[in-house]
């Protein structure tokens, strides 16, 4: 497996086979020659050669074309020199069949269509006029009954055509006094004819059934357009908006009076549960509560500091007024002493007697020794004895 | 609706109405006297009682003297806190006090008459917390209108009423 590994060349890129040829095959190296005056010599008569040779196929192709003029020339002068028949024969019969019938025709399968065709024929031969009339009524026999035979057909046709001059003699004799027939050669007299039917038979009964869709004018309309309907009419309090003690002031007044103050009263009744709904809202508010129920507390937080700045701030004013003697003579202060507190409080305490020897501190509650200095022994706080 | 229907539910709106409303007035009137105990009560307690304090215990007398002399010569609080404008600047500095003028603070924005009505409020709270300085106030003679006066003037020095 390894030795057929290493002799299989890798697969290239190529997408394309190359052949290398052999020059000895292939007829070798082209030589490249230069061109001579033979050369020259020899395409001059090629050219004259061929010129020749073009000439030559040109003329017989005249000559070919001469001859058919002539042979055409000559089959028209026999036509023409043959002598024009009279025509004894019947014109020549060119069907009155409507495309759309042919095409129904031509639809149909080849067995129908072939008796349909010589129904047609048959009928035609019999009655011109007829055949065409009765034609489309053949085909559709032909396609709703398939497969009947040539004299069934012929018996359709027959009372198909029947039918048809039995009604068109109906409708002669229910037509009274009956135009002269028109002349064909005037055909100004046929539109007018066409133009007064038209008139008689359909535009007067158009005209009068248009009339009577027109809207008619109301009540109401006529009611305004006259001026004395109106002013009776308003009198009347048809228009809602009677004079005083009118006629018609009773049922309408009473009416409208009960709409408008039900109106009235619905709106007030709105405004009333909007303001009760307010009013119950307000009543429930709790934020005035919770904001009482927080002072005391908050009072509290504060109280001990706060006690001790306004009791300070007092012994210091009072320090400025002596009461029962003249201003800014000191009153004998007693047994004071300063407190200073590493709580930050710092301020005079009095006694009535002699102060003990351990105090409390006012603002955190520590206990100090009184006459103590403050140090580093760990002792939290000391006081030390004022005058 | 019929017009009859309409006029009783609008009566009946109408009673609940003047209910809630009378409802509304009575809470408001209790919030509004509970409020001004509280505060009269942290006025008494925070403010006017160490006040008293700090002064007796310079003077060497009790509150209950203290405030009978005050009474007597007709020297009201403010009056003393002013012989004294250093320390009053330096104690309405304190942001403890500023915060306890803030939140009990029965004669801010209160004009003068209102200070009577606060006055009335503020001698019953202190006659059930401090009922001898009560005493001294409504038993001594000129007592309600030193203490009157005093109110005024704290309240100048304390909530900013010149």
């Amino acid at each position: 497996m390894s030795d057929s590994k290493k002799l299989v060349p890798p697969k290239g890129k190529k997408t394309h086979t190359e052949m290398l040829i052999d020059p000895s095959l292939s007829g070798g190296y082209r030589r490249v020659r230069r061109k001579s005056a033979l050369d020259d010599e020899f395409e001059a008569e090629d050219d004259m050669q061929a010129r020749e040779l073009r000439d030559l196929r040109t003329e017989e192709m005249m000559i070919k074309r001469r001859a058919r003029i002539a042979k055409l020339e000559r089959e028209i002068k026999e036509i023409e020199e043959v002598p024009a028949e009279p025509k004894t024969g019947e014109a020549p019969k060119i069907p009155g069949i409507s495309i759309t019938v042919a095409r129904q025709i031509a639809a149909l399968p080849d067995e129908e269509r072939n008796r349909v065709l010589e129904t047609y024929l048959l009928m035609q031969a019999a009655e011109a006029k007829q055949a065409n009339t009765v034609l489309p009524a053949i085909v559709g026999f032909a396609r709703a009954n398939p497969g009947s035979s040539p004299n069934q057909y012929m018996d359709f046709a027959k009372a198909m055509a029947d039918q048809f001059r039995t009604g068109v003699e109906v409708a002669q004799k229910m037509t009274p006094a009956a135009p002269a027939p028109v002349p064909q050669q005037d055909p100004w007299r046929g539109i007018e004819l066409v133009r007064d039917l038209f008139k008689d038979s359909v535009k007067e009964p158009l005209d009068k059934m248009t009339q009577s869709m027109q809207p008619q004018t109301g009540f109401f309309e006529s009611l305004l357009m006259n001026p004395e309907l109106f002013e009776r009419a308003k009198d009347l309090g048809i228009f809602g908006s009677p004079r005083v003690g009118g006629a018609g002031t009773s049922e309408v007044d009473l009416r409208i009076a009960e709409i408008t103050t039900a109106n009235q009263l619905e709106i007030k009744k709105l405004d009333l549960e909007w303001r009760k709904s307010l009013l119950e809202r307000e009543a429930s508010d709790k934020k005035t509560d919770a904001l009482l129920t927080a002072l005391a507390p908050l009072s509290a937080i504060i109280s001990g500091p706060v006690n001790q700045r306004m009791r300070q701030f007092g012994q210091q004013q009072a320090s400025a007024h002596n009461p029962g003697g003249p201003p800014g003579a000191m009153p004998p202060p007693g047994n004071t002493i300063l407190i200073k507190c590493s709580c930050g409080f710092q301020g005079p305490m009095t006694f009535q007697g002699p102060p003990p020897d351990r105090v409390n501190c006012p603002s955190c509650g520590l206990e100090l020794i009184v006459g103590g200095v403050p140090g580093a022994s760990g002792n939290p706080e000391e006081a030390d004895t004022g005058t | 609706m019929p017009v009859e229907t309409l006029r009783k539910q609008i009566q009946e709106l109408e009673t609940d109405i003047a209910g809630l409303e009378e409802k509304i007035r009575t809470k408001k009137a209790e919030k509004a006297t509970a409020a001004a105990q509280i505060q009269a009560r942290i006025f008494l307690e925070r403010i006017f009682a160490p006040y008293m304090d700090g002064l007796c215990d310079v003077w060497g007398l009790s509150p209950e003297e203290g405030l009978s002399v005050l009474i007597k010569e007709n020297v009201s609080l403010d009056r003393i806190a002013n012989d004294n404008r250093e320390a009053l600047a330096e104690f309405l500095s304190q942001p403890e006090v500023r915060v306890i003028t803030a939140v009990a603070s029965p004669l801010g924005n209160v004009p003068d008459e209102g200070i009577k009505n606060k006055m009335t409020v503020l001698l019953e709270v202190m006659r059930k917390i401090r009922p001898e300085l009560a005493n001294v106030i409504i038993n001594t003679q000129g007592g309600q209108k030193w203490f009157y006066d005093s109110l005024i003037g704290l309240r100048n020095i304390l909530f900013g009423r010149p």
